[in-house]
Protein backbone atom coordinates (compact mmCIF):
# COMPACT_ATOMS: atom_id res chain seq x y z
CA UNK A 1 0.00 0.00 0.00
CA UNK A 2 1.37 3.67 -1.04
CA UNK A 3 1.77 5.94 1.46
CA UNK A 4 -1.14 8.17 0.33
CA UNK A 5 -3.35 4.71 0.41
CA UNK A 6 -2.52 4.29 3.78
CA UNK A 7 -3.27 7.57 4.70
CA UNK A 8 -6.49 7.61 2.76
CA UNK A 9 -7.23 4.71 4.87
CA UNK A 10 -6.36 6.11 7.82
CA UNK A 11 -8.37 9.69 7.33
CA UNK A 12 -11.06 7.49 6.47
CA UNK A 13 -10.93 5.45 9.71
CA UNK A 14 -10.64 8.62 11.93
CA UNK A 15 -13.54 10.14 10.03
CA UNK A 16 -15.52 7.00 10.58
CA UNK A 17 -14.98 7.30 14.49
CA UNK A 18 -15.98 10.92 14.18
CA UNK A 19 -13.55 13.16 13.21
CA UNK A 20 -15.37 15.15 10.30
CA UNK A 21 -11.96 17.45 10.05
CA UNK A 22 -10.95 14.04 8.39
CA UNK A 23 -12.90 13.71 5.53
CA UNK A 24 -12.07 17.07 5.00
CA UNK A 25 -8.71 16.43 5.37
CA UNK A 26 -9.79 13.75 2.86
CA UNK A 27 -11.39 15.75 0.07
CA UNK A 28 -8.69 18.30 0.05
CA UNK A 29 -6.31 15.53 -0.96
CA UNK A 30 -8.41 14.24 -3.83
CA UNK A 31 -10.53 16.84 -4.71
CA UNK A 32 -8.50 18.31 -7.20
CA UNK A 33 -7.98 14.88 -8.89
CA UNK A 34 -11.70 14.15 -8.67
CA UNK A 35 -12.42 17.89 -10.45
CA UNK A 36 -9.73 17.01 -13.18
CA UNK A 37 -11.92 13.47 -14.14
CA UNK A 38 -15.10 15.38 -13.86
CA UNK A 39 -14.11 18.09 -15.84
CA UNK A 40 -13.11 16.29 -18.84
CA UNK A 41 -15.86 13.70 -18.31
CA UNK A 42 -18.69 16.61 -17.99
CA UNK A 43 -16.83 19.27 -20.29
CA UNK A 44 -17.98 21.99 -18.30
CA UNK A 45 -16.88 23.91 -15.04
CA UNK A 46 -20.43 24.01 -13.01
CA UNK A 47 -21.10 20.79 -13.91
CA UNK A 48 -18.03 19.33 -13.29
CA UNK A 49 -18.41 21.33 -9.96
CA UNK A 50 -21.57 20.11 -9.37
CA UNK A 51 -19.72 15.99 -9.66
CA UNK A 52 -17.32 16.82 -7.43
CA UNK A 53 -19.40 17.78 -4.62
CA UNK A 54 -21.79 14.73 -5.47
CA UNK A 55 -18.92 12.58 -5.63
CA UNK A 56 -17.94 13.66 -1.92
CA UNK A 57 -21.37 13.66 -0.89
CA UNK A 58 -21.85 10.13 -2.08
CA UNK A 59 -18.57 9.04 -0.48
CA UNK A 60 -19.17 10.31 2.70
CA UNK A 61 -22.75 8.83 2.73
CA UNK A 62 -21.48 5.22 1.75
CA UNK A 63 -17.63 5.87 3.95
CA UNK A 64 -18.94 3.10 6.63
CA UNK A 65 -18.85 0.61 3.86
CA UNK A 66 -15.61 1.09 2.70
CA UNK A 67 -13.49 -1.96 3.30
CA UNK A 68 -10.23 -0.93 1.94
CA UNK A 69 -10.19 -4.04 -0.69
CA UNK A 70 -9.18 -1.64 -3.39
CA UNK A 71 -7.82 1.69 -2.84
CA UNK A 72 -9.85 4.54 -1.79
CA UNK A 73 -8.85 6.59 -4.74
CA UNK A 74 -9.57 4.23 -6.76
CA UNK A 75 -13.06 3.85 -5.32
CA UNK A 76 -13.58 7.46 -5.05
CA UNK A 77 -12.91 7.65 -8.83
CA UNK A 78 -15.27 5.42 -9.57
CA UNK A 79 -17.79 7.03 -7.94
CA UNK A 80 -16.85 10.47 -9.50
CA UNK A 81 -17.01 8.44 -12.93
CA UNK A 82 -20.37 6.91 -12.08
CA UNK A 83 -21.62 10.68 -11.04
CA UNK A 84 -20.36 12.17 -14.02
CA UNK A 85 -22.01 9.14 -15.99
CA UNK A 86 -25.62 9.76 -14.23
CA UNK A 87 -25.29 13.16 -14.39
CA UNK A 88 -24.73 13.46 -18.10
CA UNK A 89 -27.71 10.69 -18.42
CA UNK A 90 -29.79 12.70 -17.10
CA UNK A 91 -28.66 16.06 -18.68
CA UNK A 92 -29.11 13.79 -21.88
CA UNK A 93 -32.65 13.18 -20.66
CA UNK A 94 -33.76 16.61 -19.78
CA UNK A 95 -32.84 17.60 -23.55
CA UNK A 96 -30.96 20.58 -21.98
CA UNK A 97 -28.95 22.93 -23.62
CA UNK A 98 -25.91 21.23 -25.20
CA UNK A 99 -22.72 21.52 -23.66
CA UNK A 100 -21.46 25.40 -24.05
CA UNK A 101 -18.57 25.42 -26.68
CA UNK A 102 -16.57 27.21 -24.61
CA UNK A 103 -15.78 26.67 -20.90
CA UNK A 104 -16.60 29.73 -18.13
CA UNK A 105 -14.33 31.83 -17.59
CA UNK A 106 -12.05 30.77 -15.00
CA UNK A 107 -11.75 32.56 -11.70
CA UNK A 108 -9.07 35.40 -12.33
CA UNK A 109 -9.26 36.35 -8.62
CA UNK A 110 -7.53 33.12 -7.71
CA UNK A 111 -3.95 33.82 -8.97
CA UNK A 112 -3.01 30.59 -9.73
CA UNK A 113 -2.48 30.62 -13.58
CA UNK A 114 -3.39 26.99 -14.00
CA UNK A 115 -6.69 27.67 -12.51
CA UNK A 116 -7.15 29.88 -15.14
CA UNK A 117 -6.53 26.97 -17.61
CA UNK A 118 -9.06 24.75 -19.63
CA UNK A 119 -9.19 22.97 -22.03
CA UNK A 120 -8.92 24.09 -25.72
CA UNK A 121 -12.51 24.72 -26.53
CA UNK A 122 -11.53 22.22 -29.89
CA UNK A 123 -10.68 19.82 -27.64
CA UNK A 124 -12.70 20.09 -25.58
CA UNK A 125 -16.00 20.13 -28.16
CA UNK A 126 -14.13 16.82 -29.64
CA UNK A 127 -13.89 15.32 -26.36
CA UNK A 128 -17.83 15.74 -25.74
CA UNK A 129 -18.57 14.18 -28.98
CA UNK A 130 -16.51 10.85 -27.83
CA UNK A 131 -19.25 8.34 -26.44
CA UNK A 132 -19.00 8.55 -22.63
CA UNK A 133 -17.57 4.85 -22.00
CA UNK A 134 -14.52 5.66 -24.10
CA UNK A 135 -13.99 8.92 -22.90
CA UNK A 136 -13.99 7.79 -19.26
CA UNK A 137 -10.93 5.23 -20.27
CA UNK A 138 -9.37 7.58 -22.07
CA UNK A 139 -9.66 10.63 -19.22
CA UNK A 140 -8.71 8.00 -17.08
CA UNK A 141 -5.31 5.93 -18.92
CA UNK A 142 -4.21 9.40 -20.94
CA UNK A 143 -5.52 12.08 -19.26
CA UNK A 144 -5.30 11.18 -15.54
CA UNK A 145 -2.30 8.21 -16.05
CA UNK A 146 -3.61 5.89 -14.31
CA UNK A 147 -2.83 2.42 -14.51
CA UNK A 148 -4.83 0.14 -16.90
CA UNK A 149 -5.47 -2.42 -14.37
CA UNK A 150 -6.71 0.71 -11.80
CA UNK A 151 -9.14 2.30 -14.95
CA UNK A 152 -10.76 -1.57 -15.46
CA UNK A 153 -11.18 -1.76 -11.38
CA UNK A 154 -12.82 1.88 -11.70
CA UNK A 155 -14.14 1.36 -14.62
CA UNK A 156 -15.50 -1.81 -13.65
CA UNK A 157 -14.45 -3.99 -17.09
CA UNK A 158 -11.68 -5.99 -17.74
CA UNK A 159 -8.85 -4.80 -18.60
CA UNK A 160 -8.66 -5.73 -22.08
CA UNK A 161 -11.95 -3.39 -22.06
CA UNK A 162 -10.49 -0.72 -21.38
CA UNK A 163 -7.46 -1.04 -23.49
CA UNK A 164 -10.37 -1.13 -26.31
CA UNK A 165 -12.14 1.68 -25.28
CA UNK A 166 -9.12 3.74 -24.80
CA UNK A 167 -8.10 2.73 -28.70
CA UNK A 168 -11.40 4.28 -29.59
CA UNK A 169 -11.76 7.05 -27.97
CA UNK A 170 -8.21 8.26 -28.97
CA UNK A 171 -9.02 7.26 -32.58
CA UNK A 172 -12.88 9.15 -31.71
CA UNK A 173 -10.90 12.11 -30.62
CA UNK A 174 -8.35 12.16 -33.40
CA UNK A 175 -11.03 12.41 -35.76
CA UNK A 176 -13.11 14.95 -34.30
CA UNK A 177 -10.25 17.42 -34.19
CA UNK A 178 -9.67 16.33 -37.79
CA UNK A 179 -6.29 15.21 -37.21
CA UNK A 180 -5.25 18.53 -35.21
CA UNK A 181 -2.06 18.02 -35.14
CA UNK A 182 -1.62 15.55 -37.60
CA UNK A 183 0.50 12.44 -36.67
CA UNK A 184 2.83 12.65 -33.63
CA UNK A 185 6.33 13.00 -34.82
CA UNK A 186 7.16 10.21 -32.90
CA UNK A 187 5.35 7.06 -30.39
CA UNK A 188 5.68 8.27 -27.16
CA UNK A 189 8.68 7.78 -24.96
CA UNK A 190 10.30 6.79 -27.98
CA UNK B 1 -9.28 -3.59 -45.71
CA UNK B 2 -9.81 -5.58 -43.40
CA UNK B 3 -8.57 -4.74 -39.96
CA UNK B 4 -5.91 -7.77 -38.80
CA UNK B 5 -7.15 -8.49 -35.28
CA UNK B 6 -4.13 -8.13 -33.37
CA UNK B 7 -3.40 -4.99 -34.78
CA UNK B 8 -5.19 -2.57 -32.28
CA UNK B 9 -2.52 -4.18 -29.31
CA UNK B 10 0.26 -3.93 -31.45
CA UNK B 11 -0.99 -0.56 -32.73
CA UNK B 12 -1.18 0.94 -29.03
CA UNK B 13 2.45 -0.62 -27.67
CA UNK B 14 3.92 1.26 -30.64
CA UNK B 15 1.72 4.76 -30.78
CA UNK B 16 2.54 4.39 -26.55
CA UNK B 17 6.38 3.93 -26.81
CA UNK B 18 6.08 0.51 -25.17
CA UNK B 19 8.10 -1.20 -27.59
CA UNK B 20 12.16 -1.74 -27.79
CA UNK B 21 13.63 -0.41 -30.73
CA UNK B 22 13.86 -3.27 -33.02
CA UNK B 23 10.41 -4.83 -31.84
CA UNK B 24 9.09 -1.14 -32.77
CA UNK B 25 10.78 -1.61 -36.44
CA UNK B 26 9.08 -4.59 -37.09
CA UNK B 27 5.83 -3.45 -36.28
CA UNK B 28 6.16 -0.19 -37.66
CA UNK B 29 6.54 -2.73 -41.08
CA UNK B 30 4.06 -4.77 -40.50
CA UNK B 31 1.34 -1.86 -39.55
CA UNK B 32 2.50 -0.37 -42.55
CA UNK B 33 1.79 -2.63 -44.92
CA UNK B 34 -1.88 -2.51 -43.73
CA UNK B 35 -3.63 0.94 -44.75
CA UNK B 36 -6.07 1.43 -42.26
CA UNK B 37 -3.70 -0.02 -39.57
CA UNK B 38 -1.16 2.76 -40.25
CA UNK B 39 -4.20 5.37 -40.35
CA UNK B 40 -4.70 4.24 -36.64
CA UNK B 41 -1.85 4.84 -35.74
CA UNK B 42 -1.89 7.99 -37.00
CA UNK B 43 -4.73 8.74 -35.11
CA UNK B 44 -3.74 7.03 -31.98
CA UNK B 45 -0.57 9.39 -31.64
CA UNK B 46 -2.14 12.41 -32.77
CA UNK B 47 -4.59 11.65 -29.55
CA UNK B 48 -2.04 11.06 -27.50
CA UNK B 49 0.37 13.84 -28.31
CA UNK B 50 -2.92 16.21 -27.69
CA UNK B 51 -3.83 14.82 -24.49
CA UNK B 52 -0.36 15.00 -23.43
CA UNK B 53 -0.73 18.26 -23.78
CA UNK B 54 -3.40 18.96 -21.92
CA UNK B 55 -3.10 20.93 -18.95
CA UNK B 56 -3.60 19.76 -15.10
CA UNK B 57 -7.05 21.35 -13.97
CA UNK B 58 -7.46 22.72 -10.71
CA UNK B 59 -10.39 24.06 -8.28
CA UNK B 60 -9.69 27.66 -8.31
CA UNK B 61 -9.07 28.83 -4.18
CA UNK B 62 -13.20 29.71 -4.48
CA UNK B 63 -14.12 26.76 -6.24
CA UNK B 64 -12.32 24.33 -3.23
CA UNK B 65 -13.82 26.93 -0.70
CA UNK B 66 -17.36 26.15 -1.53
CA UNK B 67 -16.94 23.05 -2.29
CA UNK B 68 -15.83 22.83 1.30
CA UNK B 69 -18.38 25.20 2.76
CA UNK B 70 -21.21 23.34 0.75
CA UNK B 71 -20.14 19.36 1.94
CA UNK B 72 -19.91 20.90 5.38
CA UNK B 73 -23.41 22.26 4.94
CA UNK B 74 -24.49 18.60 3.67
CA UNK B 75 -22.38 16.87 6.52
CA UNK B 76 -24.08 19.03 9.51
CA UNK B 77 -27.63 17.97 8.20
CA UNK B 78 -26.42 13.86 7.62
CA UNK B 79 -26.46 11.01 9.71
CA UNK B 80 -22.50 10.82 11.46
CA UNK B 81 -20.72 7.58 11.17
CA UNK B 82 -20.95 7.33 15.18
CA UNK B 83 -25.09 7.11 14.77
CA UNK B 84 -25.18 5.34 11.75
CA UNK B 85 -27.80 2.09 11.71
CA UNK B 86 -26.61 -0.62 12.88
CA UNK B 87 -25.41 -2.89 10.56
CA UNK B 88 -25.73 -6.90 10.06
CA UNK B 89 -25.29 -9.28 6.79
CA UNK B 90 -26.58 -11.34 4.58
CA UNK B 91 -25.15 -13.58 1.96
CA UNK B 92 -27.53 -13.68 -1.13
CA UNK B 93 -25.40 -15.44 -2.80
CA UNK B 94 -27.29 -18.59 -0.71
CA UNK B 95 -30.83 -17.73 -2.04
CA UNK B 96 -29.94 -18.09 -5.38
CA UNK B 97 -30.54 -21.77 -6.17
CA UNK B 98 -33.94 -21.29 -5.15
CA UNK B 99 -34.99 -18.94 -7.59
CA UNK B 100 -36.49 -21.16 -9.81
CA UNK B 101 -38.40 -23.63 -7.07
CA UNK B 102 -39.67 -20.82 -5.89
CA UNK B 103 -41.21 -18.83 -8.38
CA UNK B 104 -44.37 -20.74 -8.20
CA UNK B 105 -44.29 -19.54 -4.71
CA UNK B 106 -45.59 -16.08 -5.75
CA UNK B 107 -48.87 -14.59 -6.28
CA UNK B 108 -47.77 -11.06 -6.52
CA UNK B 109 -44.86 -9.55 -8.20
CA UNK B 110 -44.38 -6.23 -8.83
CA UNK B 111 -41.43 -5.17 -11.01
CA UNK B 112 -40.39 -1.61 -11.08
CA UNK B 113 -39.91 -1.77 -15.25
CA UNK B 114 -43.12 -2.67 -15.82
CA UNK B 115 -44.69 -0.75 -12.82
CA UNK B 116 -43.06 2.57 -14.10
CA UNK B 117 -42.31 2.04 -17.57
CA UNK B 118 -46.01 3.26 -18.07
CA UNK B 119 -47.31 -0.52 -19.00
CA UNK B 120 -50.68 -1.36 -18.57
CA UNK B 121 -50.19 -3.83 -15.50
CA UNK B 122 -52.44 -2.91 -12.59
CA UNK B 123 -50.86 -5.42 -10.04
CA UNK B 124 -49.57 -2.16 -8.24
CA UNK B 125 -53.38 -0.83 -7.40
CA UNK B 126 -54.03 -4.32 -6.76
CA UNK B 127 -50.94 -4.03 -4.03
CA UNK B 128 -51.31 -0.87 -2.66
CA UNK B 129 -55.20 -1.88 -1.66
CA UNK B 130 -53.81 -4.89 -0.24
CA UNK B 131 -54.86 -4.89 3.36
CA UNK B 132 -51.54 -6.47 4.35
CA UNK B 133 -50.33 -2.74 3.91
CA UNK B 134 -52.77 -1.25 6.45
CA UNK B 135 -50.04 -0.09 8.83
CA UNK B 136 -48.09 3.23 9.54
CA UNK B 137 -44.87 3.79 9.98
CA UNK B 138 -42.31 3.44 7.49
CA UNK B 139 -39.10 4.77 6.66
CA UNK B 140 -37.47 4.37 3.32
CA UNK B 141 -33.95 3.85 2.02
CA UNK B 142 -32.45 2.29 -0.96
CA UNK B 143 -29.03 2.25 -2.04
CA UNK B 144 -26.48 -0.25 -2.85
CA UNK B 145 -23.49 -1.46 -4.57
CA UNK B 146 -22.67 -4.40 -6.88
CA UNK B 147 -18.77 -5.14 -5.82
CA UNK B 148 -16.41 -6.49 -7.99
CA UNK B 149 -13.07 -7.70 -8.14
CA UNK B 150 -12.44 -7.28 -4.87
CA UNK B 151 -14.08 -3.78 -4.67
CA UNK B 152 -16.53 -3.69 -1.42
CA UNK B 153 -18.35 -0.77 -2.16
CA UNK B 154 -18.64 0.96 -5.80
CA UNK B 155 -21.39 3.27 -6.06
CA UNK B 156 -22.20 6.48 -7.52
CA UNK B 157 -25.69 8.88 -8.51
CA UNK B 158 -29.00 8.12 -8.24
CA UNK B 159 -29.08 6.28 -5.48
CA UNK B 160 -27.68 8.28 -3.10
CA UNK B 161 -29.92 10.59 -3.19
CA UNK B 162 -32.48 8.60 -2.52
CA UNK B 163 -30.45 7.38 0.30
CA UNK B 164 -29.79 10.92 1.80
CA UNK B 165 -33.37 12.21 2.16
CA UNK B 166 -36.25 10.32 2.38
CA UNK B 167 -39.43 12.55 1.33
CA UNK B 168 -41.46 13.38 4.01
CA UNK B 169 -44.76 11.60 3.22
CA UNK B 170 -42.25 8.18 3.70
CA UNK B 171 -40.31 9.53 6.85
CA UNK B 172 -41.83 8.44 10.40
CA UNK B 173 -42.59 9.87 13.14
CA UNK B 174 -42.74 6.64 15.35
CA UNK B 175 -40.50 4.61 13.51
CA UNK B 176 -41.14 0.82 15.02
CA UNK B 177 -37.82 -0.54 16.17
CA UNK B 178 -36.10 -2.58 12.69
CA UNK B 179 -39.10 -2.44 10.84
CA UNK B 180 -37.27 -0.64 7.77
CA UNK B 181 -34.38 -2.41 6.79
CA UNK B 182 -31.98 -2.05 3.62
CA UNK B 183 -29.97 -5.05 3.17
CA UNK B 184 -26.76 -4.52 0.94
CA UNK B 185 -25.99 -7.93 -1.07
CA UNK B 186 -22.48 -7.60 -0.74
CA UNK B 187 -21.04 -11.20 -1.08
CA UNK B 188 -19.55 -12.57 -4.22
CA UNK B 189 -21.18 -15.55 -5.39
CA UNK B 190 -18.08 -17.30 -6.64
CA UNK B 191 -18.32 -16.16 -10.07
CA UNK B 192 -17.00 -12.64 -10.05
CA UNK B 193 -20.72 -10.97 -10.08
CA UNK B 194 -22.53 -10.40 -7.78
CA UNK B 195 -25.69 -9.78 -6.23
CA UNK B 196 -27.14 -6.18 -5.79
CA UNK B 197 -29.21 -5.06 -3.00
CA UNK B 198 -32.47 -5.14 -1.14
CA UNK B 199 -34.19 -2.84 0.81
CA UNK B 200 -36.68 -3.74 2.76
CA UNK B 201 -39.63 -1.66 4.17
CA UNK B 202 -41.74 -2.60 7.01
CA UNK B 203 -45.44 -2.41 6.51
CA UNK B 204 -46.70 0.34 4.48
CA UNK B 205 -49.88 1.77 3.45
CA UNK B 206 -51.29 3.52 0.33
CA UNK B 207 -49.54 6.60 0.90
CA UNK B 208 -45.98 5.40 1.89
CA UNK B 209 -46.35 3.38 -1.28
CA UNK B 210 -47.17 5.93 -3.52
CA UNK B 211 -44.77 7.99 -2.25
CA UNK B 212 -41.81 5.88 -2.57
CA UNK B 213 -42.87 5.47 -6.21
CA UNK B 214 -42.70 9.56 -6.70
CA UNK B 215 -39.53 8.78 -4.89
CA UNK B 216 -38.33 6.38 -7.35
CA UNK B 217 -40.00 7.87 -10.37
CA UNK B 218 -37.76 11.70 -9.63
CA UNK B 219 -34.76 9.88 -9.88
CA UNK B 220 -35.33 9.77 -13.48
CA UNK B 221 -33.77 6.73 -13.96
CA UNK B 222 -34.89 4.90 -17.48
CA UNK B 223 -35.63 1.41 -15.68
CA UNK B 224 -37.19 -0.71 -18.47
CA UNK B 225 -34.04 -0.11 -20.02
CA UNK B 226 -31.24 -0.31 -17.16
CA UNK B 227 -32.63 -3.59 -16.39
CA UNK B 228 -31.63 -4.79 -20.11
CA UNK B 229 -29.08 -3.26 -19.84
CA UNK B 230 -28.04 -5.09 -16.79
CA UNK B 231 -29.17 -7.94 -17.98
CA UNK B 232 -27.10 -8.26 -21.10
CA UNK B 233 -24.22 -6.73 -19.40
CA UNK B 234 -24.05 -9.16 -16.43
CA UNK B 235 -26.04 -12.69 -16.34
CA UNK B 236 -25.50 -12.92 -12.63
CA UNK B 237 -26.89 -9.65 -11.89
CA UNK B 238 -29.88 -10.32 -13.85
CA UNK B 239 -30.16 -12.90 -11.25
CA UNK B 240 -30.96 -10.09 -9.44
CA UNK B 241 -33.84 -8.49 -10.63
CA UNK B 242 -37.15 -8.30 -9.00
CA UNK B 243 -38.79 -11.49 -9.79
CA UNK B 244 -35.98 -13.86 -9.40
CA UNK B 245 -35.04 -12.56 -6.19
CA UNK B 246 -38.76 -11.92 -4.96
CA UNK B 247 -38.72 -15.56 -5.80
CA UNK B 248 -35.45 -16.58 -3.37
CA UNK B 249 -36.60 -14.69 -1.03
CA UNK B 250 -40.13 -16.33 -1.14
CA UNK B 251 -38.31 -20.21 -1.20
CA UNK B 252 -36.22 -18.88 1.81
CA UNK B 253 -38.72 -18.03 4.05
CA UNK B 254 -40.81 -20.47 3.22
CA UNK B 255 -43.63 -18.27 3.36
CA UNK B 256 -47.16 -19.08 2.20
CA UNK B 257 -48.70 -18.24 -1.19
CA UNK B 258 -51.14 -15.54 0.59
CA UNK B 259 -48.14 -13.52 2.39
CA UNK B 260 -45.48 -13.66 -0.09
CA UNK B 261 -43.68 -10.18 0.26
CA UNK B 262 -44.06 -7.74 -2.43
CA UNK B 263 -40.88 -6.73 -3.70
CA UNK B 264 -40.31 -3.85 -6.16
CA UNK B 265 -36.96 -3.64 -7.74
CA UNK B 266 -34.89 -2.28 -10.52
CA UNK B 267 -31.25 -2.07 -11.83
CA UNK B 268 -30.45 1.83 -10.46
CA UNK B 269 -27.09 2.34 -12.22
CA UNK B 270 -26.48 0.14 -14.87
CA UNK B 271 -23.03 1.94 -16.09
CA UNK B 272 -21.74 1.47 -12.52
CA UNK B 273 -22.89 -1.78 -11.64
CA UNK B 274 -25.32 -0.42 -8.87
CA UNK B 275 -28.60 -2.31 -7.96
CA UNK B 276 -31.69 -1.43 -6.00
CA UNK B 277 -34.41 -3.16 -5.16
CA UNK B 278 -36.92 -2.32 -2.81
CA UNK B 279 -39.13 -4.66 -1.07
CA UNK B 280 -42.21 -4.38 0.97
CA UNK B 281 -42.13 -6.91 3.61
CA UNK B 282 -46.30 -7.09 4.98
CA UNK B 283 -46.13 -6.55 8.81
CA UNK B 284 -47.00 -9.78 10.00
CA UNK B 285 -43.94 -11.71 8.42
CA UNK B 286 -41.61 -8.42 8.91
CA UNK B 287 -40.47 -10.81 12.14
CA UNK B 288 -39.96 -14.04 9.86
CA UNK B 289 -37.91 -11.93 7.87
CA UNK B 290 -35.53 -10.22 9.63
CA UNK B 291 -35.07 -13.52 12.03
CA UNK B 292 -34.41 -15.20 8.66
CA UNK B 293 -31.25 -12.82 8.01
CA UNK B 294 -28.01 -14.39 8.97
CA UNK B 295 -25.58 -12.08 10.85
CA UNK B 296 -21.94 -11.83 9.73
CA UNK B 297 -22.97 -12.33 5.64
CA UNK B 298 -24.05 -9.22 4.20
CA UNK B 299 -25.00 -5.75 5.21
CA UNK B 300 -27.75 -4.59 6.36
CA UNK B 301 -28.59 -1.33 8.37
CA UNK B 302 -31.69 -1.16 10.91
CA UNK B 303 -32.35 2.65 10.58
CA UNK B 304 -33.69 3.88 14.10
Amino acid sequence: MTSRAAEDVALLNRYLQGDVGAFDELVRAHEDRVFGICLRMMGNRDAALDAVQETFLTVFRKADRYQARAAFSTWLYRVAVNTCYDQLRKAKRRRTEPLPETTDPADRQSGDEFSAVELRPEIEKALAKVPVEFRSAVVLVDVQGLALDQAAQILDVPIGTVKSRVFRGRKQLAMSLGNLRGPSRHPRDE
Amino acid sequence: MKMHEHDQELIMALAEGRLAADAAAEAHAEIASCSECSADLDLQMAAIAILDDMPEVYLTVAESARLHTNLKRELSLETRPETAPARRSFAWSRLLPAAGVAAALLVVIISLPSLLGGGSDDSSDETIASPSFDVGATETTAAMEIPRDGMEEMAGGDNATAEAAPPAALQTTEAPEATTTTMAALSDDGSGGLLGTLSFLGPVDEVDTAALLDLIRSEDVDLAGDSEQAKNADPVLAGCLAESVTAEVAAIWGLPVDSSPVIMGTVVDDLGGELLLVAYVPENIADTVFATVTPGCAEILLLP
